[in-house]
């Protein structure tokens, strides 16, 4: 094991009663972090934020491993505090956006996609908030409605609502770009 | 033509695939944090400390009691340390938290406010710095000046801690208020989404007492609504403010 690792911290047991469960940080950490690079990619478009957003994303889940290790869920508390650092690194980029347009924003450092594959992120992150997480949590990390519905707070129903209201969205701009390659 | 939901799956298989080819990176930045000391260890060692100190301060001074007529009083507990630590209850250390209020459990919240509300008011009780400014997000401030989230510990580090404050806030009623942006944000208090100082029911009023004297309040109400400390969630969680003045 890595000397980065937690020793003892990173591995707990159940509640008393139930069958023991020990989870391991290396373990988790090694299971969960290409999900949730891709998801990132796909939300940041930006390898570079991806790949901090999902280190930041761990050291959170590191810190508090102890608490975060007995959750009933701990893969959607890592994808919500995800979903959360990324809503704020978006909100941060508009404000420096607004802050540079004199000499441009800055340019991401983009996965290496194909220009179809980026254009479909680039439409989904133009979706309002809800609905663009809903898509990349369905599409991408392939939860189901409920799952996806217990990392965005709500119920599985408005998660079918937002991944409606989103694909009737996204008709137009995919469209039109496929007729544009065309 | 291939349809929407084909060119969503046919990106996410592309996105997955990406990422499949990237190993974790090492997680550098995960540095074992110190192993927090118990809190006997901490007693016994300050105990003996103190007690050296005052046995070998009369011989230091050279007016010690050889004679053993002179003893010091018995010791009380430090102030600084607090007994064995029980998680979410006792904190291993003072702060300016030290002896707020809990604020108790908020029906009707969002999951991920509820749960970051719950956090900082575990990570504040327990005077716990690192984790209360780890749970701020990005964006987070403590002032309108670009104040940063390492606010919190040098103000606790300058004896002039807000920690307490942040539980009595808590501990009073929210409201939601927009964003500005198409979302909305969970405040505390409540008092704080009126947008005059006259519109502010008695019941929001008597939450500030807990917090202001009728002086600060006064002095407070001359801004016009209220603009004394306030924190703000947003609907997703992110902790997204804790500031004072406007």
């Amino acid at each position: 094991m890595s000397g980065t690792f937690t020793n003892n911290q990173g591995v707990t047991t159940a509640k008393r009663g139930t069958t023991a469960r020990v989870i391991s940080f290396e373990v988790f950490y090694r299971e969960q972090y290409r999900s949730l690079l891709s998801v990132a990619v796909a939300l940041t478009m930006d390898r570079a934020a991806a790949e901090d957003l999902v280190q930041e994303t761990f050291i959170s889940a590191h810190r508090r491993w102890d608490r975060v290790s007995q959750y009933d869920n701990p893969k959607a508390w890592l994808r919500r505090v995800l979903m959360n650092r990324a809503t704020s690194r978006r909100r941060r980029l508009g404000s420096e956006v607004r802050a540079v347009t004199k000499v441009g924003p800055p340019q991401p450092m983009g996965p290496d996609l194909s220009p179809e594959t980026s254009e479909v992120w680039s439409e989904v992150g133009r979706l309002p908030r809800r609905q663009r997480q809903a898509v990349v949590l369905h599409y991408v990390a392939q939860l189901s409605m409920n799952e996806i519905a217990d990392v965005m707070g709500c119920s599985s129903g408005a998660v079918k609502s937002h991944l409606h209201r989103a694909r009737e969205a996204l008709k137009g701009p995919l469209a039109a770009w496929k007729e544009e390659e065309a | 033509m291939r349809t929407v939901e084909e060119r969503l799956r046919d990106a996410a298989t592309e996105t997955r695939e990406y990422a499949a080819t990237h190993w974790p990176t090492p997680p550098t930045r995960m540095v074992t944090p110190a192993p927090r000391p118990r809190g006997w260890l901490v007693f016994a060692t300050a105990f003996a400390a103190v007690l050296v100190v005052f046995t070998a301060l009369p011989w230091l001074l050279g007016t010690g009691a050889r004679d053993g007529a002179s003893q010091p009083e018995p010791l009380t507990t430090p102030t600084t340390v607090a007994g064995p630590s029980t998680v979410g209850t006792v904190p291993d250390i003072e702060c300016s938290a030290s002896g707020a209020p809990v604020p108790p459990p908020v029906d009707g919240l969002p999951a991920p406010v509820a749960e970051t509300r719950a956090a900082i008011i575990e990570a504040a009780q327990r005077c716990e710095l690192d984790a209360l400014i780890d749970l701020a997000g990005p964006g987070f401030i403590t002032s309108f000046g670009g104040g940063e989230a390492e606010n919190l510990r040098s103000w606790e580090e300058g004896g002039e801690g807000r920690l307490g404050t942040l539980l009595r806030v808590l501990a009073m009623s929210h409201a939601v208020v927009d964003d500005g942006q198409g979302g909305e944000i969970y405040v505390w208090p409540s008092a704080y989404a009126y947008p005059s100082w006259e519109e502010i029911p008695p019941e929001a009023m008597e939450e500030l007492s807990s917090l202001y004297t009728d002086d600060e309040l006064d002095l407070i109400s001359q801004l016009g609504s209220y603009g004394g400390w306030r924190t703000g969630i947003d609907e997703t969680g992110d902790w997204m403010y804790f500031v004072a003045g406007d």
